[in-house]
């Protein structure tokens, strides 16, 4: 399984919080004009490796994703201290899957930037429960490489 | 087909436009509230199509903006060769609008330099790369560091009227408040902004403007030469005489106008500026040394448009086809204004139409209405062409002289920062 990170508002319990706002534990949705997945006119998530976006290590991820508290070991950090850099798994970042429902999708000439997708049809509802039921397995860790 | 990368992406330039927006939200404290997630989230969108060098090139930027406005926390160490040579190399880099390796080269001599010469160098190559936004706030960075060195608020000016016309007017006003007292090259760039902007201005109110520029051309001028530094900056005295005669003809005092050219051409006679200035005067009344003042701006291979624009005119209704193309060709290289762009490619479809190259012709016919649909001129030479062939230049309807005389002289840029 693909070691992945990513960046995202932290709940009181600092595990990553779930919802389909932007930095949350979930992919946005139309109509929200940022969207993360196309949805088809029955509800369900196009599979064309659209999704959450993830990267190999958070440093390889642009700045304004990155807690600007961070800038002494990033300098170019300008992301809002709300945010935490979580991490899930352990293994090479490569096409692969990451649990039952959901699969790392590198994005096109990538070797460090991937999203997490839907192995299969499914609806929009069960994708954000998919993501959702990762929640506890994401620990955080803002060490550089 | 090559990816268009980092400074010519325009997703690259649309991240770092709203970078540049989410510093000086983060300098004023204010970045941890709606406004900064929302443009946190538009900053998601133009990231979404970066690639990883192109992501690493934009966090070095932003550890650059951080710079800005921010106190050197230790001296600069001891200067080696090697920081030295990382400089030049930069300088190198930037000439071949290798933008991003340049950028970095400067941070590798940083440690070695003070911040305002690093951040004045990072201001030049961003204003290259066609970032004059991002340019300007390194400048300013660079005048309160050392505001003894009038020439960065002077490059600040210049980036800050490309990046945000309005801002550069305001801050023009405010510095003309007191032209007496402030350097006159900032001067010089405050007023030229002001009487370009006049463009937007109903025709009594810009005469007013032009009229309340005159003395402040003139102060700076003045002080110029007072203060020895005309031939130092000769160019930008050149071209406060330009504005200066400019200011005059706009209110009908040509005479005058013409005085600055000459006594500017006596003093400056090299510079293509002036002898385009006084040969737009003379066209259509003194024709022959008109043509002859645009061939010396051409000779000194001026940047400007107007001397090969003005030359193809002429060199048209001379029936010199061979000339009027290759002015034309020049002047569309370094034209701006869309009304100019068109007329020039109309004259090169004219030059192809009288070669016998009828498709070459259509197609520059119709590059030029692309650029002015509207113009009735064009319009109707390129039907004239389509229902005759005509190859005979007579058939054609040419820009009469006068119509030429009125070209705007505020487009009139006689100094590039």
């Amino acid at each position: 399984m693909p070691t992945i990170y990513r960046p995202m508002k932290t709940d009181e319990d600092m595990l990553p919080r779930c919802g389909a706002a932007s930095k949350e534990l979930g992919v946005r949705i139309p109509p929200n004009e940022h969207s993360d997945v196309d949805v088809t006119e029955e509800n369900t998530v196009v599979l064309n490796r659209r999704g959450m976006s993830v990267g190999r290590h958070w440093t390889s991820l642009p700045g304004h994703l990155i807690p600007k508290r961070l800038v002494q070991t990033f300098p170019g950090a300008t992301g809002s201290n709300s945010l935490s850099c979580y991490r899930f798994g352990h293994g090479e970042f490569t096409d692969g899957t990451i649990t039952n429902d959901l699969l790392l999708a590198l994005k096109p000439n990538s070797t460090t930037l991937g999203n997490l997708v839907p192995v299969y049809e499914m609806s929009v509802e069960s994708l954000q429960t998919a993501l959702g039921q990762t929640r506890e397995r994401w620990v955080v860790d803002e060490d550089l490489p | 087909m090559n990816k268009r990368r980092f400074f010519e992406n325009p997703r690259f330039r649309e991240y770092v436009a709203l970078l540049r927006e989410l510093h000086d939200l983060i300098r004023r404290g204010a970045d941890e509230s709606e406004e900064g997630e929302a443009l946190r989230e538009r900053m998601d969108v133009p990231a979404e199509y970066l690639d990883q060098d192109e992501i690493d090139v934009a966090n070095q930027l932003s550890a650059d903006l951080y710079t800005l406005f921010m106190e050197a926390k230790e001296s600069p160490l001891p200067m080696v060769p090697r920081a030295r040579e990382a400089i030049i190399a930069s300088f190198a880099e930037r000439n071949k609008r290798q933008f991003a390796h340049a950028l970095d080269l400067l941070r590798t001599a940083a440690p070695h330099f003070e911040v305002w010469q690093i951040n004045y160098a990072r201001g030049s190559t961003l204003l290259d790369a066609g970032l004059p936004g991002l340019a300007a706030d390194f400048f300013l960075d660079a005048s309160r560091r050392r505001p003894e060195y009038p020439n960065f608020r002077f490059m600040w000016l210049s980036a800050l009227a490309y990046a945000a016309p309005e801002a550069a007017r305001n801050e023009s006003q405010a510095i003309l408040k007191n032209y007496t007292e402030e350097d006159p090259k900032l001067i010089y760039k405050a007023a030229d902004i002001l009487f370009a902007e006049t463009r937007n201005l109903p025709d009594a109110e810009a005469a007013d403007v032009i009229q309340g520029l005159i003395p402040v051309f003139e102060d700076c001028i003045f002080r110029f030469q007072l203060n020895g530094h005309e031939t130092e900056e000769n160019s930008t005295v050149a071209a406060a005489m330009t504005l200066l005669g400019f200011c005059h003809e706009h209110l009908g005092r040509d005479d005058v106008a013409l005085t600055y050219f000459d006594r500017g051409l006596k003093l400056y006679p090299h510079n293509d500026a002036l002898y385009v200035a006084r040969g737009m005067q003379r066209y259509g009344e003194d024709t022959v040394s008109a043509v002859g003042d645009f061939r010396k701006a051409t000779e000194l291979d001026s940047k400007l448009v107007w001397p090969y624009f003005f030359l193809a005119h002429f060199y048209l209704g001379q029936g010199d086809i061979e000339e009027c193309m290759k002015m034309a060709s020049a002047a569309l290289q370094r034209a701006t204004v869309a009304s100019v762009k068109a007329d020039c490619l109309e004259w090169i479809a004219i030059c192809q139409a009288s070669l016998g190259n009828p498709e070459v012709a259509i197609a520059s016919f119709d590059e030029a209405l692309k650029w002015a649909p509207q113009n009735p001129r064009i319009v109707h030479n390129r039907q004239l062409f389509q229902q005759q062939a005509a190859n005979d230049i007579s058939g054609y309807d040419l820009v009469p002289i006068d119509e030429l005389q009125t070209v705007d002289r505020r487009h009139f840029s006689p100094l590039a920062a």
